[in-house]
């Protein structure tokens, strides 16, 4: 398949219409997944209005309630009650692309509290990934530049005038904005210079001038006494930074092979717009492309992604812990990423382990009064349900959006109403199971 | 809760008529009915004057009169609750207490068996009737209110029994539903199982002139004692963890490991015990718990040490609790491996190790513990936090540890103070390698005593107190104490507390003496209940996100618990060394009133 050099505005039509599938799509790269009433106010709204809703929601204000409290819990210097802060936001939020596009630069910008050893900096940089996620790249780099758990774990701390540590210059330019080969070890050494006299005390970063290395760097030919902002600056100013950029944005929102014609349209987007991350996201969510076969259902859902979309569908009084946990399980333990590379995704969430804990995950959050979901009602899910295959075409209605084989939905019907008649409760928690488990359901 | 409640009467009386009796046969004790084969067994032998003590004590009036009760019945799940009492109510068409009385007011036992294929053990009880036409009656109500309340709301359709469900056992109806609950009444007699077979063994049970269950010598012997008392319980122990302990480990792989530390912890804990029976008696004013185990005797041995060593009345300000252990350490040290789960035993290696490095001695077995005496107390009291500008958000109580020398041994006491000293300096070096804050290290005089104390440096303005703040290390001797606390303000205070010079010659080849107490634990309630209250933000946040909570719930319950807990006034556990195994004693005091003083004076000698 071919895609021209743009991101030219999906248009719905007879045949591909804006329909519940594609809502849903939507809904699921742009946030977690939602319940139906959600699907269905993204299509009155239309695919621009809906993604520009979206990428736009301000801050869900119903998540202050919260907020204080992990301010309390972070006394007690749990990282399980950070993990199951973020977690229970992103499953509760009115402003689910805040919390995705947080996630995103958590695996980009990755950091892992097993070094760190600072909950408050941990936290203060997953506030700095919601709260200025979407506004300039360039900005979010700068301010990690200076971040506390960023300068602890890529050894910024250690770094002083006349023994620069080389980590954090040499990450900035191989994982977070540039990419391999396009720089030389040079600009890595007089860049780390310029990334000197920074100490980190009670969780917060302190400028430390004695420290700071303030002479001549020539970085990628170009010389002056720069300091860390301007080391960003010209990263960002080198032409390997948007492609570079835009590819790792469509891995993770769009699809895991995305054609060169797309990043090529995304590259350009990011620097007419100045790296504005939401105005450019806004653009790939309301693109032909992103609507497009090569798009759908094509990502392999992450365990937040799976977890947190699961949840939000089934409702119920959420236990954070046991989240935070099953999320683990499955590979991806959130605040202490694998590497300085974050995860790998796509096809490695799944093997045969991680398949395990997945299948897990769906007995124990579809159990009554399980550890997970725990006030949930199966009944309320089929509440006035009038599909014409009754309770298995609303679950598969709800959960796929009827993506499945019609040859699964054959099996389905035969066995559940069999089973049906035996308990109704039991064997819509079984059929919700069976849905969860399918390979469609853990496709975003 | 009431749902599952109101679900089990649901299915157990559904559609009911008169049934044929059969009049009890002389056998009294419900206990008879029970199958010798069982793993546990509870029993309250007269609920109802059970229920006329609780009615005439104090409780009642102050658990109404708590805010907490008064906030919690006005919620929707209160108003239900209140709702659904008179619903029954009217249904019985008397009043509860009489309906109580009557069904089931003069005992109730119930027991549980090993199930030999997969699923739930069996379970069965028996209760006895005050006044039989009153079971029926209540046993009819139950079921067409449950019925009532099934509709719409958590379950399918009207509960019905179906004839195939409903099987003749001589002249007595044994009824089911379909689901895993059966039940049968005989007399004055009801029986309810899971499991059909279990009801008609029991009914079999009716000629026996002797339970077969007090063949079994190991129950036998363990409830005689407790005869008499207002509930009785017993636990196969060594059966239950033969049957279960399997099943309960491969839970462990799914969730946590609770189930294997319940099993192997409490086991151990409990020193290897066979069995355990208990009892409980409320008088009133306070409930006593009394726990029989049958303790392993080598390690008994090793472990037991006379109850001669004199131990300081300590009463310090805003004390929460001490906890005494009359326990030879040494033994301890040496056999723990019989003793602490296998998990935690490479820890304890390390500690070893680190411990010895810290005193400057090879060996803690040969060079430090046989110089003290086996008596270990301790002391935990809430801080005031006036070294410190403002208190640390989460509030963790200091303790202390008030040890004894053999003689009076400036050796060892100058030992203790280098290995003191000694911790303090490592743990600020590995702080310094961290970028920590660091401990300073520093002394005070009170009266004639020195206090080597630790602390932190004071945090700035605009800083939130960490929770290290807790801590402010410190070791002091007084004549042959030593104590080892938390907090420079609980050393001062206990060493102002202790007697000038006590001496105490302590003979330890002294064997056991019968009724030895060996460890106190002393709690003192309203102290108590002021931690948790001071700690209530964090215990609410924490319920916010480990359970889902929202802030008003998580409050409202955590208001429930302090609001109950300033009901104890204290409470005391004892473990007792007796001719035949372990012996631990609860006693709670709920006599309201002012609030005596924080520990129980001990005779002195």
């Amino acid at each position: 398949m071919s895609f021209d050099n743009t991101l030219k505005p999906f248009v719905p039509t007879a045949t591909r219409p804006f329909d519940e599938r594609a809502g849903a799509h939507l809904l699921r790269r742009a946030g977690f997944g939602g319940s139906r009433d959600e699907i269905l106010e993204l299509i009155k709204e239309g695919p621009a209005a809906a993604a520009e809703r979206l990428v736009n929601a301000p801050p869900d204000s119903a998540l202050v309630e919260l907020d204080e409290t992990l301010d309390t819990a972070l006394s007690g210097n749990d990282i399980e009650n950070l993990r199951a802060w973020w977690l229970l936001r992103m499953v509760r939020t009115a402003a689910p692309f805040r919390e995705k596009l947080a996630l995103f630069l958590h695996g980009h910008f990755a950091t892992a509290q097993r070094k760190v050893q600072s909950l408050r900096a941990m936290h203060a940089q997953i506030k700095l990934f919601l709260n200025k996620g979407s506004g300039s790249f360039r900005s979010t780099a700068k301010d990690v530049a200076r971040d506390a758990a960023m300068l602890i774990y890529l050894d910024g701390i250690k770094s002083e005038k006349g023994k620069p540590n080389e980590n954090f210059a040499r990450e900035l330019m191989e994982l977070f904005i540039l990419g391999r080969g396009q720089y030389s070890e040079l600009d890595i050494r007089e860049a780390a210079r310029a990334f000197t006299g920074w100490r980190v005390d009670g969780g917060r970063a302190r400028r430390f001038t004695p420290a700071f290395d303030a002479g001549v760097k020539t970085i990628f030919n170009k010389t002056g006494a720069f300091g860390p902002g301007e080391v960003v600056d010209l990263c960002i100013e080198h032409p390997a930074s948007a492609p570079f950029l835009a590819k790792k944005i469509l891995r993770f929102f769009v699809c895991p092979e995305p054609p060169e014609e797309i990043v090529n349209a995304v590259a350009r987007e990011l620097r007419e717009q100045d790296f504005a991350i939401g105005s450019v996201m806004i653009k790939i969510f309301q693109s032909d492309f992103f609507y497009s076969d090569a798009a759908y259902r094509v990502n392999v859902k992450s365990p937040v992604e799976f977890t947190v979309g699961t949840l939000r569908i089934l409702g119920g009084r959420i236990g954070g812990h046991a989240l935070a946990r099953a999320v683990a399980e499955m590979g991806q333990n959130l605040l202490d990423p694998p590497s300085v590379k974050g995860w790998d995704g796509h096809k490695s969430w799944i093997h045969a382990a991680t398949w395990l804990a997945r299948v897990q995950f769906v007995f124990s959050a579809t159990q009554q009064g399980g550890p997970l979901a725990r006030d949930f009602e199966v009944k309320k899910l089929f509440d006035n349900n009038s599909h014409q295959d009754g309770d298995v075409g609303a679950a598969l209605s709800l959960l796929l959006q009827n993506d499945a084989p019609a040859e699964v939905r054959e099996e389905l019907l035969n066995h559940y109403n069999v089973k049906k008649e035996r308990n109704g409760d039991a064997a819509r928690r079984d059929l919700l199971r069976v849905i969860l488990t399918m390979p469609e359901f853990h496709c975003a | 809760m009431l749902r599952i409640i109101f679900a089990c009467f649901a299915v157990s009386f559904a559609g009911f008529q008169e049934r044929a009796v059969r009049p009890a046969s002389g056998v009294s004790n419900l206990c008879n009915f029970l199958p010798a084969d069982s793993i546990a067994y509870f029993e309250v032998s007269n609920p109802g004057a059970l229920l006329e003590k609780l009615k005439k004590s104090a409780v009642p009036e102050r658990v109404q009169s708590l805010p907490s009760y008064q906030q919690n019945i006005k919620t929707g799940e209160g108003l239900r609750f209140i709702t659904g009492i008179a619903a029954l109510r009217a249904a019985l068409g008397i009043d509860l207490e009489p309906a109580f009385h009557g069904a089931f007011g003069r005992g109730i036992a119930a027991s549980i068996t090993k199930n030999p294929k997969p699923g739930p053990p069996h379970a069965l009880l028996v209760s006895r009737a005050g006044d039989p036409t009153v079971l029926l009656k209540v046993r009819d109500a139950l079921a067409e209110f449950a019925q009532v309340r099934s509709f719409g709301e958590w379950h399918e359709g009207p509960v019905q029994v179906k004839k195939k469900n409903m099987k003749q056992f001589g002249d007595v109806e044994i009824v089911g539903t379909g689901e895993e609950l059966f039940h049968a009444i005989a007399g004055d007699l009801l029986f309810i199982s899971n499991h059909r077979a279990s009801i008609e063994a029991a009914l079999d049970r009716f000629e026996l002139t002797e339970a077969p269950l007090m063949k079994n010598d190991k129950f036998a012997g363990a409830i005689r004692s407790f005869l008499g008392r207002d509930v009785i319980a017993w636990f196969d122990f060594e059966q239950f963890t033969k049957l279960y302990a399997p099943n309960l480990r491969e839970r462990e792989t799914m969730d946590e490991p609770f189930p294997a530390l319940l099993v192997g912890g409490v086991k151990q804990a409990f020193l290897g015990s066979a069995w355990l029976a208990g009892s409980l008696q409320f008088n009133g004013s306070s409930v006593d718990v009394t726990l029989d185990t049958s303790a392993l005797p080598e390690l008994s041995k090793a472990t037991f040490i006379p109850d001669i060593v004199n131990i300081p009345n300590i009463n310090v300000r805003r004390q929460i609790g001490t906890f005494t252990i009359r326990r030879d350490v040494n033994a301890f040290w040496n056999d723990h491996e019989g003793i602490v789960l296998p998990e935690l035993d490479a820890e304890f290696s390390k500690f070893n190790t680190t411990a010895a490095t810290i005193f400057g001695v090879r060996r803690m077995d040969e060079d430090v513990f046989p110089k003290l005496t086996p008596v270990s107390h301790f002391i935990v009291a809430r801080q005031s936090y006036s070294n410190l500008p403002k208190a640390p958000k989460v509030k963790i109580p200091a303790f202390a540890v008030l040890l004894q020398v053999k003689e009076d041994s400036k050796k060892i006491t100058e030992g203790f103070r280098r290995a003191f000293q000694t911790a303090i300096a490592l743990s600020a070096a590995d702080a310094a390698q961290k970028g920590r804050a660091a401990l300073g290290l520093t002394e005070e005089t009170v009266g004639e005593q020195k206090i080597y104390y630790s602390t932190y440096p004071d945090p700035e303005e605009d800083e939130e107190v960490a929770l290290e703040y807790n801590f402010s290390p410190a070791f002091c001797s007084k004549g042959n104490y030593l104590i080892v606390s938390s907090t420079h303000e609980l050393a001062r205070d206990v060493i102002l507390q202790l007697p000038a010079a006590p001496r105490t010659e302590v003979n330890v080849s002294e064997p056991a003496k019968a009724s030895s107490t060996l460890d106190e634990l002393y709690i003192h309630g309203p102290e108590a209940m002021r931690a948790l209250d001071e700690n209530s933000a964090g215990i609410i946040a924490n319920a916010m996100l480990e359970n889902g909570k929202s802030k008003a719930q998580a409050s409202r319950e955590l208001a429930g618990i302090v609001d109950l807990a300033s009901l104890v006034r204290s409470a005391a556990v004892r473990s007792v060394a007796t001719p035949s195994g372990m012996q631990f004693q609860l006693k709670i005091d709920l006599e309201p009133g002012p609030v005596t003083p924080a520990v129980e004076s001990r005779p002195r000698k």
